[in-house]
């Protein structure tokens, strides 16, 4: 029986909500609202949308006056406004601030809008006629305002989720009857329960009954009925949340001010939005990059989340939208472009961290820093500074960087910065470009100096000031009390926000989407897009040539020098004196044991450390002497395939040591060698991808780069991928060809 | 060494083979021994025997004598030269009954 | 005199190989030198061109001494050719050019002069058609005498022969033979180590035995083979065959010594009359004539040739020869044994032989 019942009452609800009628709202489809920059939504976020309230109010001329346009949706009760809201047919919906804030108690899911966009005092309706009695109230009003009375009525009712009970006022009714007039169904003000009128109102007329020694017949309408009802005299007076305005003032006497509230939107909290919770991100994953703040950030505000070190800013983007990690960070003013260019990644609000980001200078350069700190001064007085603002940071669309002659009197400064950070320092059209960039010029200029940019990535930053290889450095560093150990900050450049960045509900990026466009495109289309965006845009393929040059030139090189090492390094392990020979033990066992990364950081940044060295340099020597560990042994290897007996037969005929070693041993040791040490060559070819650690654009890091501004991950990768395969498929081709040139027997056989 | 018995009419033929020295003898002493308290007529054949030592004759000569006091007969058959230079040597030739 | 040596002596590490060595060898000689293997005849060969380093007495060739730190070996090497074992062609060169390189690169002779002469020899040594082969190409002997022919290409005045045979099968040492007689014939002066007896025989003036660790007998070859003056020479001249079996007389196990004693004369493919007799003497010795506890060993031993036996047991105890006790047992060895031989020194022992 009760089950037939509410399947009536259904079609009955939706009845009533369709008393809501508002032009467009049944078709349009739900747009969703983002936050402002402050982290919460505000009400000009509402500008344009779908606002729902009761009418009665002027609150559609409230908003528009203080706000903006919206699109009405009207309604006859605030619960059919808040249904609206819950079922998504309204954005938001506009209620009175004190009953606004008991319905998002009961309502959890809803949360008001701060601040409210008009205030206004509430009055009650008094006849016009019937002035003693309003005056009686203004008195009444007052008394309870200094006694207490209306602060406590405030607490109970205003200010707590529960109802409070209505407190037991007796009243003698000794002079009369005084009817008053409520709404019914504005909570916390008038309502009933259990069949009683309870609420603020309903209690401030009863006191004033009390306070006028009278009884009180409570009579309950709908609000559009209350003034005709007192003005008719029908009531006494009446209260329903009546705005004092002077418009309305002229057909009713109000009395001095109850209650004041202000106008607030309410709308519904988006669980996926983006507010950001700590609490949301324990145990999970975040991509951050080695030398950054952002671990400590993490461990600070997230200890226990998992992370995940990566080397570029591109790279934790990618892992993101991959899926390879939950979130990330990214600094407020990127968050902006990122609406456009990952419309499926998500920044979230509040910033977990206020960073000032400065230029880092070596710890015994003060002067420079000094100097950099007065043109800092200098450009945020003549207004330079707010210029590269607003040309870097508030716009969206890159603007053009401006010329710089860059010739310089005092000679060069050397500047690092890791040219893979949007709006910062970035590559275009083969060129570094940027705000730091622009700043880098600037000083440089200011000094009187001729600026080089080095480029490396951001955990080889500090080490290469710290040693003195560079002047200074900036990289959207944050100024932390560790890395002030290290080096030493200028005056903040820059105070960024870094957000918690995560995916958009099923937003994970498979390779061939990274491209950002829709998922639709043919393989071939998007390929060709992919083609055309990291190679033929902006002349990329250049970069990609002169990268394969420089890691052309540091395989040759390395390897000749390997090669000569490599004969050093066998003669010593072959040497019959015993010091020479645990010295070649030492030297091939450490230089094969250590990874060649390190190896070269510590070339780099140990023994070159206070040199001009350039980083090819370092690398031909780092990997040379590697090199030659392996190629040593290869040479002794081969030299020991030789057989003993046949030098015997040449020092028998005459020949000395020497000629016996180049006539017998070595034709035959290279033969047998060969194939080994090219093998070693196209090693080597390819354990040059890692100078980039040494500040190196090689073939390697030039992909790179072009992956920072495309952001893609398939293309660049296969393609750089590719373009080493190809290469060392032609030098083992040349190699073949020289050994058969010079191989008499299989001349010979054919 | 090896030993067969075989029953040849009423003859008990004794066929060895291998060698007949200090560890071959006791052997044959026991076979011998044994074969001679059962029958009447015993025949050694020695023509797969390429080795006799003293151990074997004095087995030999135990047999012989076992046989004379019994009234039995022993004959040894088929002997190859080398061992019969031994009989000759030591005068076996001369006790043994050889065929 | 070519080659003077006087006292040479070579030790690995503790262990002395040639303990003081003498010898001459004169111009247009062959000599071979033969012995037991480890006897060092091939370090007393490799000493003559330095190739191992004596560790005392001196080398002289044509007056030069060449274990002084001063000469210059290479030098002197141009002068010697040394033929190996193993060959020791250059792999990574053909035929021709192992003839031409020395010549070329040593001699200082223009490449095609070189060639020229490398062609004579290879037809010389019957390997013309090979020029352009290389090394892996040719078969064990035709490596050998390529060798002999690159050896040849530096004209020199004396060649070592380092067992040039040893490692052929024997098809194909008598082309390798053949070519050294050649060179014998026409002249060279050739040292040569070898096991091949009947071509030692024939083609050397002298022939060093070594043994003891030096040059235990020297002669032309009709003494040394025929008619060796020395034990040692004879023994291994008649590639003499021994057993020895000592004797603990707790474990005298004579089931054992029957096994050895047997397992050695099948080995060495003696008759089985002879392995029996040789059974039986010491048969009838060890278990009957002599007491246990005086067993001392058997020694058996004869010549490749197998003409001739020998058997000699000794034993403890007061002297007493046990062959002329009386009974089977002293008659069957005196019976088989004609020559029979007791002698005491300090022990008894008795010699057979047959």
């Amino acid at each position: 029986m009760k089950k037939r019942r509410l399947f009536l009452l259904v079609p009955l609800l939706l009845l009533t909500l369709t008393g809501c009628f508002g032009e467009d709202n049944l078709q349009e489809p739900e747009v969703s609202v983002s936050p402002a920059e402050s982290g919460t939504y505000a009400a000009e976020d509402f500008i344009g949308k779908r606002i729902a309230f009761a009418t009665g109010e002027a609150f559609d001329i409230m908003f528009e006056e203080n706000v903006g346009s919206f699109i009405p949706v009207h309604c006859i009760y605030e619960h059919e406004a808040m249904e609206m809201v819950k079922n998504g047919r309204a954005d938001a919906l506009i209620l009175d601030e004190p009953m606004a804030r008991k319905w998002v108690l009961l309502n959890p899911e809803m949360e008001i809008i701060y601040p409210s966009f008009a205030q206004y005092d509430f009055g009650v309706v008094f006849n016009g006629e019937n002035d003693t009695l309003r005056l009686k109230f203004n008195d009444f009003l007052r008394e309870i305002k200094e006694n207490g009375v209306h602060a406590d009525m405030t607490k109970r009712w205003l200010d707590t989720a529960n109802s409070p009970p209505m407190p037991e006022i007796v009243l003698s009714g000794n002079n009369g009857i005084l009817t008053f007039a409520s709404a019914g169904e504005m909570e916390p003000f008038g309502y009933i329960v259990d069949n009683r009128a309870e609420g603020f109102d309903i209690e401030i007329a009863v006191r004033f009954a009390e306070y006028m020694d009278m009884d009180i017949d409570i009579q309950l309408m709908a609000w559009d009925a209350l003034i005709p009802y007192v003005n008719s005299g029908k009531a006494d007076f009446a209260a329903g949340l009546f705005i004092i305005n002077k418009e309305r003032g002229e057909s009713v006497s109000f009395s001095e001010p109850y209650c004041s509230g202000g106008a607030v939107l309410i709308t519904k909290k988006n669980e996926s939005a983006n507010v950001f919770r700590a609490e949301d991100f324990a145990g999970k994953a975040f991509a951050i990059i080695t030398g950054s703040i952002w671990d400590t950030v993490l461990n600070e505000n997230i200890p226990d989340a998992i992370q995940v070190h990566f080397n570029t800013s591109p790279e934790t983007v990618l892992a993101l939208r991959q899926g390879k990690v939950d979130a990330t960070f990214t600094g407020r003013v990127l968050s902006e472009r990122f609406k456009v260019i990952y419309p499926d990644l998500m920044p979230l609000f509040p910033a977990i961290h206020e960073v000032d980001q400065a230029f880092v200078f070596g710890k015994n350069n003060s002067e420079l820093r000094e100097s950099f700190n007065d043109f800092l001064r200098e450009i945020h007085a003549d207004g330079t500074y707010d210029d590269m603002t607003e040309r870097w940071i508030n716009t969206f669309d890159a603007p053009p960087m401006p010329d710089f002659p860059n010739i310089g009197n005092n000679g060069k400064l050397v500047f690092a910065n890791t040219g893979n950070n949007d709006v910062f320092g970035y590559i275009q059209d083969g060129k570094p470009v940027g705000f730091e960039i622009e700043l880098g010029y600037r000083f440089a200029e200011y000094m009187d100096m001729e600026l080089e940019i080095q480029l490396m990535d951001f955990a080889g930053i500090i080490p290469a000031v710290q040693s003195g290889r560079i002047d200074f450095a900036g990289a959207i560093i944050a100024v932390t009390d560790e890395r002030k150990q290290a080096v030493d900050f200028s005056d903040a450049v820059f105070r960024e926000g870094i957000l918690v960045t995560v995916r958009k509900e099923s937003a994970v990026l498979d390779g061939a989407a990274a491209d950002g466009s829709a998922e639709s495109t043919g393989f071939w289309q998007s390929l060709k897009a992919s083609f055309e965006r990291n190679l033929i845009h902006e002349n990329r393929w250049k970069m990609i040539l002169e990268g394969l040059q420089v890691s052309m030139v540091i395989t040759i090189l390395s390897f000749a020098l390997a090669t000569l090492l490599g004969f050093g390094v066998c003669g010593l392990r072959m040497s019959k004196n015993r010091i020479l020979n645990v010295f070649g033990n030492i030297y091939i066992t450490v230089l094969r044991g250590t990874p060649i990364v390190v190896l070269l950081m510590i070339t780099f940044y140990v023994i070159f450390a206070k040199t001009t060295i350039g980083g090819v340099t370092v690398a031909v020597i780092a990997f040379g002497a590697n090199g030659a560990a392996f190629i040593g042994e290869i040479i002794r290897a081969a030299i020991l395939t030789v057989d003993k007996g046949q030098v015997e037969a040449a020092r028998s005929m005459g020949f000395s040591k020497v000629g016996a070693f180049f006539t017998v041993t070595f034709p035959q040791a290279v033969r047998v060698a060969f194939p080994v040490y090219m093998s070693e060559f196209i090693s080597m070819f390819k354990m040059t991808a890692v100078v980039g650690y040494i500040a190196v654009v090689d073939l390697t890091k030039a992909g790179d780069i072009i992956r920072s501004r495309t952001y893609d991950a398939f293309f660049p990768l296969i393609m750089v991928a590719l373009i080493y395969l190809i290469t060392a498929s032609i030098m083992i081709y040349l190699l073949n060809l020289i050994n058969r040139k010079t191989n008499k027997r299989l001349r010979r056989d054919k | 060494m090896e030993i067969d018995k075989a029953q040849n009419g009423d003859i008990c033929v004794l066929t060895l083979t291998g060698r007949l020295d200090t560890a071959t003898s006791p052997k044959l002493q026991e076979i011998l021994t044994e074969t001679i308290s059962s029958s009447e007529k015993i025949e050694l054949d020695f023509a797969a025997v390429d080795y006799v030592s003293s151990a074997g004759l004095r087995v030999l000569l135990s047999g012989e004598k076992n046989v004379k006091v019994n009234g039995k007969t022993m004959t040894l058959k088929n002997i190859l030269p080398e061992v019969m230079e031994v009989f000759e040597i030591t005068g076996f030739s001369g006790i043994l009954t050889i065929v | 005199m070519m080659i003077i040596v006087q006292d040479l002596k070579k030790s690995y590490g503790s262990f002395e190989v040639l303990k003081g060595v003498s010898a001459t060898i004169e111009k247009g000689e062959v000599i071979t030198i033969i012995g037991p293997s480890g006897c060092g005849k091939s370090t007393f060969l490799r000493c003559l061109n330095l190739l191992e380093q004596p560790t005392g007495g001196t080398i002289k060739f044509d007056g030069k001494v060449l274990n002084d730190k001063k000469t210059n070996i290479n030098e002197v090497r141009k002068k010697m050719g040394m033929v190996f074992q193993n060959f020791n062609l250059f792999a990574h060169m053909s035929v021709l050019d192992n003839l031409c390189i020395g010549q070329t690169r040593l001699l200082g002779m223009q490449r095609d002069e070189a060639e020229k002469t490398a062609r004579e020899l290879l037809k010389t040594v019957g390997l013309a058609e090979k020029a352009d082969n290389y090394p892996d190409e040719l078969s064990g002997g035709q490596k050998q005498r390529v060798a002999i022919a690159r050896c040849l290409s530096m004209k020199p005045d004396i060649m070592l022969f380092d067992e040039p045979t040893s490692a052929l099968d024997p098809t194909m040492v008598g082309e390798v033979t053949a070519v050294i007689r050649r060179l014998a014939r026409d002249g060279m002066t050739m040292v040569i180590v070898t096991h091949e007896m009947e071509f030692a025989k024939n083609v050397s003036n002298r022939i060093f035995y070594m043994d003891e660790g030096g040059i235990y007998e020297e002669g032309p070859p009709e003494v040394i083979f025929d008619a060796p003056n020395r034990e040692k020479t004879k023994a291994f001249i008649h590639r003499i065959k021994s057993f020895r079996h000592e004797i603990n007389s707790e474990n005298f196990d004579f089931i054992g010594l029957t096994n050895e004693l047997l397992n050695f004369c099948v080995a060495n493919a003696l008759s089985r009359a002879n392995s029996n007799k040789a059974g039986l003497l010491s048969e009838e010795l060890t278990v009957n004539l002599i007491d246990k506890k005086d067993l001392v060993g058997i020694y058996f031993s004869f010549p490749d040739n197998q003409e001739s036996f020998e058997l000699t047991v000794t034993y403890g105890g007061e002297a007493r020869d046990v062959t002329q006790a009386a009974g089977m047992e002293a008659d069957i060895i005196r019976g088989l044994i004609s020559d029979i031989t007791y002698t005491y020194d300090g022990t008894n022992r008795i010699c057979m032989k047959w």
